[in-house]
């Protein structure tokens, strides 16, 4: 049967059923292409905008200094500053808590600065230096806080106390430590579930009063 | 969180021409009221333009309608 139907089509139109065959694959696949180009890497190209653009589908190269660590990465811009640092980077000491801004557990230092890390992508801190609570310490010698915190037992579980350390060093670098009621104020934005707010306070106002330089 | 596209903008102009070429078009500074609506998924902005490296630390008077944002200094 089938035999017999090969006979009865003429080899030349054999041939351009072929040839047909292949121009649609050709061109299938590169509407395929073009499909799955991202459309704001399009955009983008069409637009020709000046600014430092990241498009929405790709990875972004990334410079940052990690703890008197120059780094070179490449993110997401959606990526958050606290999931690059715990997941990319591997610096599990920077504590992911409510994940909202509202515990303070994720803080860290960018330029000197505290800033709340699941608040912040890390695409935005380009450049910039940051130090989290692994980059506290000199060598195998505790930082003045972390020392007062262990001394005055300024956690129990341990969860928010990165964060707390953190803040703590900031609140003196800024000149907030000036009161126990001022610490409370400006260390209000790190939360203790465990309640250790009297002795956190107690480790504070003694390296502020220590004259540690910080 | 829904992808986006990130844009540091260079100038003012270019930070509100940014705004203007797309419906959900959104500033960013500090994120604190921004980033946690979008890891919920309540705001899905299309476009997010930092404006942290502008000089606009001394005075900014800014009126929002709809996606209008007009930004004097």
């Amino acid at each position: 049967m089938s035999d017999k139907n090969n006979e009865s089509i003429p080899e030349k139109e054999c041939k351009n059923v072929n040839e047909s065959r292949r121009d649609f694959l050709k061109q299938t696949s590169l509407l395929t292409g073009l499909a799955l180009t991202p459309a704001a890497v399009l955009k983008a190209a069409e637009d020709k905008w000046d600014e430092d653009f990241a498009s929405s589908l790709e990875k972004v190269p990334l410079k940052l200094e990690i703890n008197e660590v120059q780094k070179r990465i490449s993110v997401e811009p959606r990526v958050t500053l606290l999931d690059l640092l715990r997941e990319q980077i591997g610096l599990t000491g920077t504590k992911k808590g409510c994940d909202y801004g509202q515990c303070g557990a994720c803080t860290v230092h960018v330029d000197g600065k505290r800033v709340l890390s699941c608040l912040s992508l890390a695409i935005m801190h380009q450049g910039q230096k940051v130090t989290t609570i692994e980059g506290l310490a000199n060598g195998e010698n505790l930082h003045p806080m972390q020392e007062a915190f262990i001394k005055h037992d300024g956690f129990q579980c341990g969860y928010c106390t990165p964060g707390q350390i953190m803040s703590a060093v900031a609140c003196i670098r800024e000149g907030h430590a000036n009161s126990e009621a001022e610490v409370r104020e400006y260390m209000s934005g790190n939360i203790c579930r465990c309640g250790a707010y009297p002795n956190i306070v107690d480790a504070i106002m003694e390296v502020k009063e220590g004259g540690h330089h910080i | 969180m829904k992808q986006f596209q990130y844009i540091r903008a260079a100038n003012q102009k270019a930070a509100i021409s940014s705004l203007t070429k797309s419906t959900s078009a959104q500033f960013i500074a500090g994120g604190t009221n921004l980033i946690d609506l979008m890891k919920r998924g309540i705001t899905s902005p299309d476009t997010i333009i930092d404006i942290n490296s502008l000089p606009l630390r001394h005075r900014i008077v800014c009126r929002r309608s709809k996606n209008w944002c007009t930004c004097t200094q």
